[in-house]
């Protein structure tokens, strides 16, 4: 991930980390300084405190004991009220003390005073009554030797327990303060000392992760600077190169333009043309149309010929039924005849003249029978060309439905044609002014041609300013390498 | 195809043979013809001779009669008698023909009907046309030939198959 980091962000990394560090050094120093200072001012609060009020107690016991015995040699009552306020200041004092302890030793040292000190007042108040009585001096100094002293010694070694215990405190705090003292100036300069070696090795890899990212981006600036030569050499060919084909461009472009000129006339003939394609076209439509008016006439005259062969076979059929009959008589009549020859051969000579009339009535019925069935092929032939006619007619009728329909092709045809002729015409005149915007577009191409011919140029000059600052970098990348890395750049 | 001028150049024709039939002098034959009538049976052509006949008929109705003789189709009403109407072609050996419609009369004493599917057509020839040579190989009943324009035919004896027929009638009422 560092080798990620930027050079800012590495340096600001370490002094980040330098600082974190200075910041730990303070912390601790800070924590360090503030437990001795703490520590010693409770030494200084408390356990030196302690220790005053407890000499106090001691100076306000001498000065209570001094108070009684100034009233016992004097009698005065001002040393007794003189004493009384000893105590009193006594008490205070004590009662200060024993809220500054905090062990139960002291407390029970404290308590040992009072104990003292109330067995003391009692015992001198005990001479001091009988003071008041007017006893004997003797007897009031053997009292105040057996009950007074032992009682007052009593309380001032309860006194000095306690201000030796609370010596022995203050001693100890002292050397806990002083090895709190230590300790923070131990782990300080121990802090230091690693922060230092921290410093060290941070400098020393931020030196060298610079050294070598320096190093890179000097090689890749080395080899960028090559490589930026390089294509300038090859963008000033290039530039050049464009030169000469803008210029080419230009040539092509005029070429083009009278092109176009050209094409704005074809387009403006074919829509001539078109209009008059447009109008034949028409003009065609119409005339199929008429075509189309004859081809139905045809058709029902077609039908009126079907009708009448169908006619004329019905006709050609009645003649045929018309013919069995004559057939038929013919039939009859040659037996007629045949039987009548018969008869007047029975009937001797005198039948003979009878079996003329019969014979030529037979030869008669055989022409008659053969001429019926010359005319029954003949109206078989009529009633075959009836048939052959029908059919030729029925195809020339579906003929003429084709014809018709293909008229009506012909008839769509050509209003698709007038239609499409039409449209070419709009698409010609629409070519036209497309041409002609496209004219004016090319023109304003050649300005823009001739406006980068010119930019060409200008690019050609700069591209040479640019080898020469490729130039200089490169010189000034081996300049920075060898600042860096000498070895290298001697090499 | 015979055109309408063609057909009443015929007819006039026709009529005017008919009319100078009659306008023409009589003129008496040498060689008196010989009328024959030239009839089909089966696949074979004969021919017998007009005055062996009385009669000729077409389509008259004959009634079936049980009979032991196969080749007798009927009865019919000829001139109020009712006349025995045989098959000629089973007389002459052919399969009997269910289609025959024309019949004739033989003549002589008893009336007999022959029936036959076809009538050809009615000729008169010269006499010596009528051979009775090469007709060895004849068919019964066949005696003679004759030469027509459309070939030679066997003429038929009617009366010879009127004399079979009563003999085949003899013997099958001698059977009975």
């Amino acid at each position: 991930m560092m080798e990620q980091w930027t050079f800012g962000q590495k340096v600001g990394a370490s002094i980040a980390v330098l600082v974190a560090l200075t910041a730990g050094i303070g912390i601790i120093a800070f924590v360090a300084l503030r437990d001795v200072v703490s520590t010693k001012d409770r030494v200084i609060d408390v356990d030196a405190t302690l220790l005053v009020d407890a000499q106090r107690l001691r100076v306000l016991g001498e000065r209570k004991g001094g108070e009684g015995r100034a009233f016992l040699l004097t009698r005065e009552e001002r040393f007794v009220a003189g004493m009384q306020a000893a105590r009193a200041e006594f008490a205070a004092v004590l009662d200060r003390l024993r809220q500054g302890v905090a062990i139960d030793e002291g407390r029970r040292l404290a308590g040992a005073i009072e104990d003292a000190e109330l067995n003391h007042q009692r015992a001198l108040d005990a001479v001091i009554s009988q003071r008041r009585t007017a006893a004997a001096t003797d007897v009031i100094a053997a009292a105040f030797d057996d009950q007074v002293v032992p009682e007052r010694e009593r309380l001032d070694r309860a006194i000095q327990a306690f201000v030796d215990r609370q010596a022995e405190r203050m001693e100890a705090a002292k050397q806990a303060s002083t090895n709190r003292a230590t300790v923070a100036i131990v782990s300080t300069a121990t802090v230091v000392a690693i922060i230092a070696l921290a410093a060290v090795v941070l400098g020393a890899l931020l030196t060298r992760t610079l050294q070598r990212q320096i190093g890179s981006a000097v090689g890749q600036v080395q080899s960028s600077s090559a490589e930026l030569q390089a294509a300038a050499t090859q963008q000033a060919s290039g530039a050049r190169e464009q030169s000469q084909a803008m210029s080419e461009i230009a040539t092509t472009i005029g070429e083009l333009l009278a092109t176009s000129r050209q094409i704005t006339e074809s387009a403006q003939r074919v829509a001539r043309v078109a209009d008059e394609a447009a109008n034949a076209a028409r003009a065609g439509g119409d005339t199929v149309d008429q075509a189309h008016e004859s081809i139905a006439a045809i058709r029902r005259q077609v039908d009126l010929i079907v009708s009448h062969m169908l006619e004329l076979g019905k006709k050609s059929q009645q003649i045929g039924t018309v013919l069995e009959i004559v057939s038929e008589l013919a039939e009859q009549t040659n037996i007629l005849a045949i039987n009548a020859t018969i008869e007047a051969a029975g009937a001797g000579d005198s039948g003979k003249r009878f079996a003329v009339v019969a014979d030529e009535i037979r030869k008669l019925a055989d022409r008659v029978a053969g001429s019926t069935k010359e005319i029954r092929g003949l109206i078989d032939d009529v009633r075959m060309s009836v048939n052959t006619t029908i059919m030729a007619t029925e195809t020339g009728s579906k003929g003429v439905d084709a014809g018709t329909r293909q008229f009506g092709n012909v008839a769509a045809s050509f209003k698709q044609i007038v239609g499409l002729v039409t449209t070419t015409t709009e698409a010609a005149r629409e070519i036209e002014l497309s041409i002609k915007q496209q004219m004016s577009a090319v023109e304003q191409v050649n300005v823009a041609i001739t406006t980068i011919a010119q930019a060409s140029r200008e690019t050609e000059a700069s591209t040479s300013q640019t080898q020469q600052t490729a130039s200089q970098l490169a010189v000034l990348s081996k300049d920075l390498l060898r600042v860096i890395r000498p070895q290298q750049a001697g090499a | 195809m015979i055109d309408r001028a063609t057909a009443r150049d015929l007819v006039a024709a026709l009529r005017r043979e008919f009319d100078e039939a009659f306008a023409e002098a009589r003129v008496t034959e040498l060689v008196e013809p010989e009328a024959l009538l030239e009839v089909t049976c089966g696949q074979t052509h004969y021919a017998f001779r007009l005055t062996e006949i009385s009669g000729l008929l077409v389509d008259v109705a004959i009634t079936p009669v049980a009979s032991p003789m196969p080749e007798l189709r009927g009865i019919a009403g000829v001139r109020g008698a009712n006349v025995p109407v045989y098959d000629f072609a089973a007389l002459l050996g052919h399969p009997p023909d269910p289609q025959a419609r024309w019949v004739v009369l033989a003549g002589g004493t008893t009336p007999v009907g022959l029936a036959f599917a076809r009538l050809n057509r009615h000729v008169k020839i010269r006499r010596d046309a009528i051979t009775g040579q090469n007709v060895a190989a004849a068919p019964q009943h066949v005696g003679e030939l004759v030469d027509l324009p459309n070939g030679a035919r066997p003429v038929v004896s009617i009366a010879s198959l009127v004399d079979e027929i009563g003999r085949r009638v003899r013997a099958h009422r001698h059977r009975e």
